[in-house]
């Protein structure tokens, strides 16, 4: 599915990267952990395309992969990040359902259909008309989920799911995965946290500081 | 108080009224779009435009209005560029409240989260459809209450076109002034400008308001 061969990075000088090399087949749950510093958020966002590389070589399903933001990859890599980053001035429906509006061909009808499923889904219907900020941590992030998911796409990346959430919450997540796991859905997610990694995960990549 | 002069020098100070609202209206109209895409530039990574924007802005926010609109009047015929008196008088106010809307919006665009814009991006939204989705609903909350005091300044602001000879309000109060030795027509040109800024803050707060339905 998605191959990362010998991906090295630095920043000023320094190195922040150094050949990061892992696969994650269709439908597994991949688990990057280590310390604060390690670069796990970096390798992150390299993979979404918010960061560049030096060196080194992206695949996926076999091809060339050059991670890029705006459209190009659109429907490749959906991503929920740490701090969620809703839209403040959307509600909980219109979070989900604006960039199918503004980049697929898909009718208003059909658009609304699928927020609506979602919604249900993520256990959302009764905050479809809620603001981020009449939301709590967990409500957040299911709609963080939802949104990275109307564009279907291929992987699911993770930015430390579970730093601004209570042990509860906490266990809702590793529902959350498991269910999205059981739809065959690619996760990659990024974590400090090594009990919940040992949770979801079906394979860990370990990164360690640079000396 | 004399009603009955109060209805004689009425119709003037509407006339003038007439004059002050066409300069705000048309200002406002114009600056606010010219004064978005200013602070846009301003941001742009294209070095010269954004030198270029940020001396414009410096040269109308660091020189008197009143000096602008005679150099814009007085001062451009001698390079050829000739306005009408009333052109002449819209031109220098919406260079002049572009730059400082520039400022403004400028403001609010730093405001805005970069994780907003992230976000945007990993949806697979192109940059208008960031800006104009993502971007602008949130800068718009952010500078109506900076906006709102621009607003007021530029009611009152509308009287300085009296040198260009143009008929604005105060204009019409103080010909009726000196005409007649008294101070009742500034009397109610106060009660007029008052008037329209009343209603201005409550249309400001009316949209402060209505954005105040997230945080």
């Amino acid at each position: 599915m998605l191959k990362l061969e010998n991906i090295t990075k630095q920043i000023a000088g320094r190195p922040i990267l150094k050949d990061v090399s892992f696969e994650v087949t269709q439908g597994q749950t991949l688990c990057i952990v280590g310390p604060s510093g390690a670069g796990k958020t970096t390798i992150l966002r390299t993979i979404i395309g918010l960061t560049n590389y030096d060196s080194g070589e992206i695949l996926l399903n076999g091809q060339k992969f050059i991670p890029q933001i705006d459209n190009i990859n659109q429907g490749v890599i959906g991503v929920v990040f740490q701090d969620f980053r809703l839209f403040s001035h959307l509600s909980t429906a219109e979070n989900i359902s604006l960039a199918p509006r503004l980049k697929t061909k898909t009718t208003p009808k059909e658009i609304q259909a699928a927020t609506e499923k979602l919604l249900a889904q993520l256990g959302l219907t009764d905050k479809a008309d809620l603001y981020p900020f009449q939301l709590s941590g967990g409500q957040k992030q299911r709609v963080a989920i939802a949104r990275a998911l109307a564009l279907h796409p291929q992987i699911l990346c993770w930015d430390e799911p579970t730093s601004a959430l209570d042990p509860d919450m906490r266990d809702n997540v590793v529902s959350l995965i498991e269910q999205l796991k059981q739809e065959n859905i690619t996760q990659i997610v990024v974590t400090h946290d090594l009990d919940f990694a040992q949770k979801i995960a079906d394979q860990t990549y370990e990164l360690a500081p640079i000396k | 108080m004399n009603w009955h002069y109060i209805s004689e020098i009425l119709p003037a100070l509407l006339d003038g009224t007439k004059m002050t609202l066409s300069i705000f209206v048309l200002t406002l109209v114009l600056a606010i779009p010219l004064g978005l895409l200013v602070s846009v530039g301003l941001h742009s990574e294209f070095k010269p435009l954004a030198a270029v924007l940020k001396l414009y802005v410096w040269l109308m926010r660091g020189t008197p209005l009143l000096l602008q609109l005679i150099f814009v009047f007085y001062g451009l015929p001698i390079v050829h560029i000739v306005f009408q008196r009333f052109s002449a008088a819209l031109f220098a106010f919406v260079i002049n409240y572009a730059a400082y809307f520039a400022e403004i919006f400028r403001g609010g665009l730093q405001g805005v989260d970069r994780g907003q814009i992230e976000a945007g991006q990993m949806l697979g939204l192109n940059s208008f459809q960031i800006f104009r989705h993502i971007t602008l609903p949130q800068l718009v909350k952010q500078v109506i209450p900076a906006m709102g005091n621009e607003v007021i300044n530029l009611v009152k602001d509308s009287s300085l076109v009296y040198v260009l000879g143009l008929g604005d309000l105060l204009r019409a109060g103080n010909i009726a002034m000196a005409r007649d030795v008294t101070l009742v027509p500034l009397l109610l040109v106060a009660i007029i400008y008052l008037l329209l800024t009343a209603v201005l803050t409550w249309g400001l707060r009316s949209l402060e308001r209505h954005y105040s339905y997230y945080e």
